[in-house]
């Protein structure tokens, strides 16, 4: 019989008490209550349709075609050589946090930098009842109405709880592994990753989202918050080069303090089903948000971003640049919306989105959005598709170039504007290569 | 065997007849000179040579070194020893020189059954012909033409061409736009390329030029044809007089070649 997303949502509501008789968590625990509100908001929502506006060009129920069941059992097993390649960046030295099916494996984390930072597994904060825990997930700002994120809430179990303190300046980078392994079942991980970055601090986190079944029976849902304090420089860098047919689902709701730095980084190239959520708020006066992605999609991948900078005081100021290659029968979406709130004058915020359209049965969505409530501000977008330039390709074939190769010379040089913007040398590398590679660019 | 020999070329863009019955031998170690008023046809068969696909060849023939040059994909022509330095160069935002350079070369190298050359060698040829055009060193790190002025460009085209080493260089109105010490450069890079090997072919729309390299024939292109070939004074003749006079030598019906 077919499954329906009906049918997953009334599965997951209906076996809801079984999960947290598995769970075993204290019934006095606040989680169980905070658990139990999101459950309804989600029952409430149910999974989106095409109806709604934010899931347009995504029919999230059509790649929702097994029972998906939240894993309950820790023994996820060990990641195999080849899994661990999977994870590897060479020549990058980090702070690693690996999570196995959701399952944080100290085993295989490496923490360089103890004495910076304050590490904890969501797991273990939730049976502490972590009072920074409780106050985060009482927070939730549900600007979106996004269901998969009352999902998550309803049955999250682990991920990783980070808090940087004032003027602390990481010297490696925090690398978040996120690994699902082949497994039987039909399974939704639904993640955790809290991160607090206090005043005068520099950081720069990386996650990156490995499927090693490659097949769309897992579906990855992660809800990651991140706080930034005042005069901080923070950069996120989200990879999915690994993802296979896996379903990805990733929400990212970011602060940003006063005169303080954001920049996000998404290197999508993978998944039957990803979407990347960014909620940028710049909340204090001076702060700026920076956001990059980059979605190279082939065969029947499926890619949304989406992305909303928030400019809820004066004086700030946003830079987005997304660019999509799309070949074979992928789909991109962009979905960029500026939003000034009133009072927020002398905004400055810039949008460009371009790409390149490889194949004939690739499908492009782009739809900017302003939402205007200051009249003194500057905001530019712009989103343009098209195919690769003829009378390039001929100036490089006339070279001796071969056509594919001029074709994959041409894209790779679309690409690296947004990949030269990485700032760590080994996983700027490590990208080059990996688009290179796509691209089979031969010397 | 002719390098390069056309006959009755006629070709079409769009349904218009551009070409109509081009004959034209070069031999090794030849420089030819074809020139012409606006709209004769200069480009397109500097286009043709090279392989660009929108034009329409509806007769004739082109072989190089006897073999079908029109069978060719424009990559395999390069690779044969066809070389064309383009009117407007393109600029490749993203791509370096030094790295188009070397896919270039090696692509030419494998087509030869040579080894790639490897970095030390390639970084020494590269540097040895930039010199050739007067270029510093820095160009190589620049992507391809962005940014560059007309006369860096027309440079680049030769710093390419010093550096793939074509048997036959075709150069459409490289002269176009240059200043005094650029055209200088151009020429002598033109030259120092020269020898009893290769062939050159300018299409040039004035005789100047032709000051610093000096033909051993000069065609006229008019309405498509060939309808002039004479020597180097060809040139200053066309200089001095303009085309209106062949235009009335042919309406005339006086003899074609001089």
């Amino acid at each position: 019989m077919m499954i329906t997303a009906n049918d997953v949502k009334s599965k997951l509501i209906e076996n809801f008490n079984v999960f947290e008789l598995n769970l075993q968590e204290d019934e006095s625990n606040p989680i169980a209550e905070i658990r139990k509100e999101a459950l309804k908001k989600f029952a409430a929502m149910g999974f989106p349709t095409r109806r709604h506006e934010e899931w347009k060009y995504t029919p999230v129920s059509k790649f929702l075609k097994y029972d998906f069941e939240p894993r309950t059992f820790t023994d996820h097993g060990a990641p195999d050589e080849e899994d661990l390649a999977d994870a590897g960046i060479p020549g990058l030295r980090a702070n690693v946090l690996f999570f196995v099916n959701g399952h944080y494996q100290a085993a295989r984390s490496k923490i360089l930098e103890e004495d910076k930072f304050e590490f904890r597994d969501i797991a273990s904060a939730i049976n502490d009842e972590d009072p920074y825990l409780l106050s985060r997930l009482n927070s939730v700002i549900d600007r979106e109405k996004d269901p998969f994120i009352w999902l998550n809430q309803a049955y999250m179990r682990d991920g990783a709880m980070i808090r940087i303190k004032d003027h602390v300046k990481l010297q490696y980078p925090i690398y978040l592994v996120n690994m699902e392994l082949p497994s039987k079942g039909n399974y939704l991980d639904n993640v955790r990753h809290l991160i607090r970055v206090g005043d005068h601090c520099e950081a720069s986190i990386i996650s990156n989202y490995i499927n090693r079944s490659g097949e769309d029976r897992n579906l990855g849902n992660y809800f990651i918050q991140l706080e930034i304090g005042d005069h901080s420089h923070v950069d996120f860098y989200t990879l999915q080069y690994e993802l296979g047919k896996g379903l990805h689902i990733g929400n990212h709701e970011v602060q940003v303090g006063t005169k303080s730095t954001f920049s996000t980084f998404f290197f999508s190239s993978d998944g039957r089903l990803v979407r990347n959520v960014s909620n940028i708020i710049l909340r204090g006066e001076h702060s700026e948000g920076h956001m990059y992605g980059l979605y190279s999609l082939d065969g029947n991948d499926h890619c949304d971003n989406r992305t909303v900078i928030d400019h809820a005081v004066p004086n700030s100021f946003s830079n987005e640049l997304y660019k999509g290659i799309l070949d074979e029968n992928s789909v991109g979406v962009f979905n960029g919306k500026i939003m000034v709130r009133p009072g927020a004058q002398k905004t400055n915020a810039y949008q460009h989105n371009p790409n390149i359209i490889l194949s004939r049965g690739a499908t492009l969505h782009a739809k900017p959005q302003l939402e205007i409530f200051a009249d003194d501000v500057k905001c530019t977008h712009g989103a343009t598709s098209g195919q690769l330039d003829e009378e390039h390709l001929f100036y490089l074939r006339s070279r001796g170039l071969d056509a594919a190769n001029a074709k994959a010379l041409l894209t790779y040089a679309f690409a690296y504007e947004v990949v030269e913007k990485v700032k760590i040398p080994a996983l700027r590398e490590f990208l080059e290569k990996r688009i290179q590679g796509k691209l089979l660019i031969h010397d | 065997m002719a390098l390069l020999e056309i006959n009755n070329l006629h070709a079409s863009i769009d349904g218009n007849e551009i070409l109509k019955g081009i004959n034209l031998k070069v031999e090794k170690g030849e420089i030819h000179a074809i020139m012409g008023p606006n709209g004769s046809g200069k480009s397109t068969l500097a286009s043709i040579i090279a392989g660009r696909e929108e034009y329409e060849v509806t007769k004739g023939s082109v072989l190089f070194e006897g073999k079908d040059l029109l069978d060719l994909a424009p990559e395999e022509r390069a690779r044969e020893g066809v070389f064309l330095a383009f009117q407007y160069p393109v600029e490749i935002p993203g791509v370096s020189t030094a790295n188009f350079i070397k896919a270039s070369v090696n692509e030419i190298r494998k087509h030869r059954g040579e080894e790639p050359l490897d970095a030390a060698s390639m970084m020494r040829l590269m540097k040895e012909k930039l010199a050739l055009v007067e270029m510093d060193k820095s160009f190589l790190s620049r992507s391809v033409n962005e940014g560059f002025s007309g006369g860096e460009k027309k440079r680049n085209e030769i710093f390419q061409m010093a550096v793939m080493q074509p048997k036959l260089a075709v150069l459409d109105e490289t002269d176009s736009g240059l200043d005094i010490d650029a055209l200088k450069i151009v020429a002598n890079g033109v030259n120092k390329l020269h020898n009893e090997e290769n062939a050159f072919l300018v299409i040039t729309h004035y005789q100047r030029l032709l000051d610093y390299i000096v033909p051993d024939k000069v065609h006229v292109l008019l309405n498509g044809r060939i309808v002039k070939s004479g020597g180097k004074e060809l040139a200053l003749d066309l200089e001095a007089r303009g085309y209106d006079w062949i235009k009335e030598e042919l309406e005339a019906g006086a003899p074609q070649n001089s």
